[in-house]
């Protein structure tokens, strides 16, 4: 029995160093170096922050910015959620299936797709509305604040919509049939009742929204800083971008814990507010009938207008992508002299940089999702099946780097791995995959938690009795029971890799560019049609990976 | 996944057999791939690997990768030609006697033969033509602080673009800091780079645009509504020069590509590829160029050029580009 044991803490001692490298050392360093100048601990690079406009203004920007797109957000998101799960509203599964095309896709995407239609004078619809009145201006200008927040509002409801749906739909319905046979009218009962019970759901949507605001890179990235409206993300960017010779660094990283701290308050303050509320046992696990509302005779008013509405907020921006992608140069009329599949043969064939972007992000994120998946599997293993002490500190380690903005992620890893530490990995494959695994680690651990957590413990004794080893008992029983969970953690790693921005942004060099790194360039450069060829590509990518994931995932719990 | 793994290898595997060459350029994209494919064509041992970025990206690469100890390209071929004498005074540059070196027009040698200038390009002011007429459009740079040009004017970012720099700094030199003070208070839009400058006037989404001439003139030879003029007041003219990197590993090859591009062929294709003026007197001009004899230069000295660039880059992003 010995060396067996000898194996299997070996194997735990692995993933968790591999873990405290990947993820303790860089944010620690980060941490560090904020409070460090010429050698010292002070406070100076702090105060320098908050005295030069250049650096308060965008953190001021980013506070704004998520604010305002929680209120989108939620506006769009909460009432989507009501219809679909409490209502009689027809399509109901339609609606539901608009409603979570947008998480399926990346912003940047979406801030493409946005550009198509409301850029001023160009896009679609200022085009039209110039046509129509004969104006020389348009009625929109997308490079604004109030831009960024449109598009950015456009990609979190689905978050806001996804938890309320499900509060609803899990409600106990006996409290609200209490207050009503009590004589509460609809409403008082929607705010005595409803409302309070749902509050914690809508909350937590909302923060989940504002972290999602305030550390996007690509929409501040191609429409704000267009307009000359900075935050913290994109300043850090510039920074990182116009200084390669580290000398913003210094100011980045303490722009990045500033920005930590917010989204650390952020989630202190949720936590402060729910432990506040008893509704735990009030929404139930389990499978309940909500009580449904009827719309009575305006069902089908309501039903054309939020589909209609819906459909023109998320499939209008897809499909002005895929028409631009056709087109022989930006801003032609759409006639058919002018369309063309030359941008396509130019990004798959011709175009050396998309060639190798398509390449390069194939690996990581085939490499990242294997990594996090087998890392993420051992780790999860020792916090749920074993009692090592210090393994809550793995889950705290594992899920920070998520919670935290991808651009401070990447940031601390030029930190730690550009000669710091002996080791030089900037400007390779390998910084990248470190970041994506650190920046992912979250959902394999999370996933493969979950599944483990059903495997009952007498099925691992029983193997154990029987004389298994613990490896053989780790191949043979768990990893055939939590199958469905590996799988589809390593989907849910798989997909985001692939189309990573924030983090390859930072990160990325001359011979390791990635897929949404050419994306940003061609748009940037000004080669909006070619940009939109390759972002047309990979919507339908994704969707097809998400059309897979779900089938698997649908298959893996019927099993 | 597996399939995917294997592409990588089968990827990875091809190009090992062939000498790599890499080239850090400001040249933009679509054209530089040509160039590539013409020269991989006729030197089929090698493969060009491009890494294509503004001047002011690619200059603050090589800075960061000095620090780190070694440049990782073998060529560099950039705008801002200014940064070459910099490079030569910090003995970055290897000395090559190209044998087109004779053929050049002697303005484009560098006298100890560390660096060509393999195109030249232009500063000059741009203007959609279903927007904007011909007698309307402005004719000198003053012209463009015009108020009737105000929202509706872009140009590229000086921290971007080598071409831009040199541009304001020519413009500071003539006309003052003050200039700059007139472009903000005409809310010109500054994007990154001159081909984007370029594409948004193309597109009607600005009247004019302030980008560099070959790129105007590759818009329009694909059909879009835009054309060039070169100011009265005199076009910023680039001679934009290309070195081989002392440290490089890959001289021979490096020699190789610096010859195919100052020769008549090499010329020749950066003229119909690019739209480009070519340095040699032997290879025509591209259709609508105009010869550096008749073109009128906005001309500003090479050692005040080095003295101020930064400088006024700074000033012209607080002026003209922040909140």
């Amino acid at each position: 029995m010995r060396p067996k044991l000898r194996m299997h803490h070996l194997i735990f001692t692995v993933a968790v160093l591999i873990l405290l490298v990947l993820v303790g050392l860089p944010l620690g360093l980060l941490f560090y170096k904020s409070f460090v100048r010429e050698g010292a601990l002070t406070l100076a690079n702090y105060s320098e922050v908050f005295s030069d406009q250049r650096n308060y203004l965008p953190f001021w920007n980013t506070v704004k910015l998520g604010f305002w797109t929680v209120a989108l957000a939620t506006a769009l998101g909460l009432p989507l959620g009501w219809l679909v799960a409490r209502t009689d509203l027809p399509g109901r599964g339609m609606l539901e299936l608009l409603c979570l095309l947008p998480y399926m896709l990346p912003p940047f995407i979406g801030a493409i797709a946005w550009t198509q239609l409301l850029a001023p004078r160009v896009g679609y619809i200022n085009k039209l509305w110039m046509l129509i009145t004969h104006s020389r201006s348009s009625l929109f200008n997308l490079y604004t604040f109030e831009g960024m927040v449109w598009v950015l509002g456009m990609y979190t409801f689905p978050f806001v919509f996804i938890t309320v749906r499900g509060a609803l739909a899990r409600m106990n319905p006996s409290l609200e049939e209490v207050a009503r046979i009590s004589g509460a009218g609809k409403l008082r009962v929607l705010k005595d009742i409803t409302i309070p019970l749902v509050l914690p759901s809508i909350m937590a949507g909302m923060i989940l929204a504002f972290l999602y605001a305030i550390s996007n890179f690509g929409v501040p990235a191609l429409i704000g800083m267009r307009g000359r409206v900075f935050v913290v993300t994109t300043q850090i960017f510039w920074y990182v971008y116009q200084h390669a010779d580290f000398t913003g660094i210094r100011l980045a990283t303490s722009l990045s814990v500033i920005l930590v701290g917010v989204a650390g308050l952020v989630l202190w303050l949720n936590r402060w507010v729910l432990s506040r509320q008893h509704g735990a046992a009030i929404i139930s696990g389990k499978s309940v009938r909500p009580t449904i509302v009827e719309l009575g005779r305006w069902k089908y008013t309501i039903a054309v207008t939020v589909h209609l509405l819906i459909a023109f907020l998320v499939l209008a921006p897809l499909v002005s992508v895929f028409l631009s992608s056709f087109l022989k140069a930006w801003g032609l009329p759409i006639r058919w002299e002018n369309l063309t599949v030359r941008n396509y043969r130019y990004i798959l064939f011709e175009y050396s940089l998309t060639r190798k972007a398509i390449l390069n992000s194939l690996m990581l994120a085939v490499s990242a999702a294997t990594s996090v998946t087998l890392i993420g599997g051992v780790l999860a293993y020792i916090t749920v099946k074993t009692k090592i002490r210090g393994r809550q500190a793995l889950d705290l380690l594992s899920t920070l780097p998520h919670a935290i903005p991808g651009t401070v992620v990447a940031l601390a890893m030029i930190l730690a791995w550009s000669g710091q530490f002996k080791v030089n990995l900037y400007n390779t494959f390998w910084i990248i995959l470190v970041a994506y695994i650190a920046r992912y680690m979250f959902y394999g651990f999370r996933n493969i938690s979950a599944s483990l957590v059903q495997i009952h413990p007498s099925l691992e004794e029983a193997a154990r009795i029987s004389g298994a080893s613990w490896v053989h008992n780790f191949r043979d029983i768990v990893v055939p029971l939590i199958k469905p969970g590996l799988i589809a953690g390593w989907l849910l790693v798989f997909m985001p890799t692939l189309r990573e921005l924030t983090v390859s942004i930072l990160l990325y060099g001359p011979k390791t560019p990635t897929i949404s790194v050419a994306v940003f360039e061609l748009q940037d450069a000004g080669y909006y049609h070619i940009a939109a060829a390759l972002s047309a590509l990979i919507v339908v990518v994704l969707l097809i990976c998400n059309y897979i994931a779900r089938k698997l995932i649908g298959l893996g719990i019927r099993s | 996944m597996l399939v995917g793994l294997l592409v990588g290898l089968f990827g990875l595997a091809a190009l090992a057999e062939k000498e790599l060459l890499m080239i850090y350029t400001s040249v933009p994209i679509e054209i530089m791939t040509k160039i590539e494919e013409a020269f991989e064509a006729a030197h089929p041992d090698i493969d060009l690997q491009i890494y294509r970025s503004g001047t002011g990206k690619v200059t603050a690469k090589i800075a960061a990768e000095r620090e780190a100890g070694q440049i990782q390209a073998d060529l560099i071929w950039v705008a801002d030609y200014s940064y070459f004498e910099e490079l030569k005074a910090a003995d970055l540059l290897y000395a090559y006697e190209s044998s087109q070196a004779d053929q050049l027009l002697p303005a484009f040698v560098d006298k100890d033969y560390c660096y060509y200038a393999a195109r030249v390009i232009c500063m000059v002011i741009a203007y959609n033509t279903t927007l904007v007429s011909p007698n309307e459009a402005p004719r000198t740079w003053l012209d463009l602080l015009d108020p009737r040009w105000a929202g509706v004017l872009t140009m590229a970012n000086p921290q971007y673009s080598g071409a831009v720099k040199v541009l304001i700094t020519a413009l500071a030199h003539r006309y003052g800091i003050v200039y700059f003070e007139g472009l903000r208070a005409n809310d010109i839009a500054i994007v990154r780079g001159n081909s984007k400058a370029a594409a948004e006037v193309a597109a009607g989404a600005y009247d004019v645009g302030v980008t560099l001439d070959y790129i105007v003139r590759n818009n329009k030879a694909q059909g879009s509504p835009i054309d060039l003029l070169y100011p009265e007041d005199g076009a910023v003219m680039i001679p934009s020069p290309i070195g081989i990197v002392k440290t490089s590993d890959h001289i021979a090859a490096a020699e190789r590509f610096l010859d195919f591009v100052l020769s008549p062929e090499g010329q020749q294709a950066i003229v119909e590829l690019g739209s480009f003026i070519p340095v040699r007197s032997d290879v025509p001009l591209p259709e609508g160029a105009p010869s550096l004899d008749e073109l009128k230069v906005l001309d500003v000295p090479l050692d005040y050029l080095m003295r101020n660039k930064d400088y006024y880059t700074d000033e012209f992003v607080r002026i003209v580009m922040e909140q």
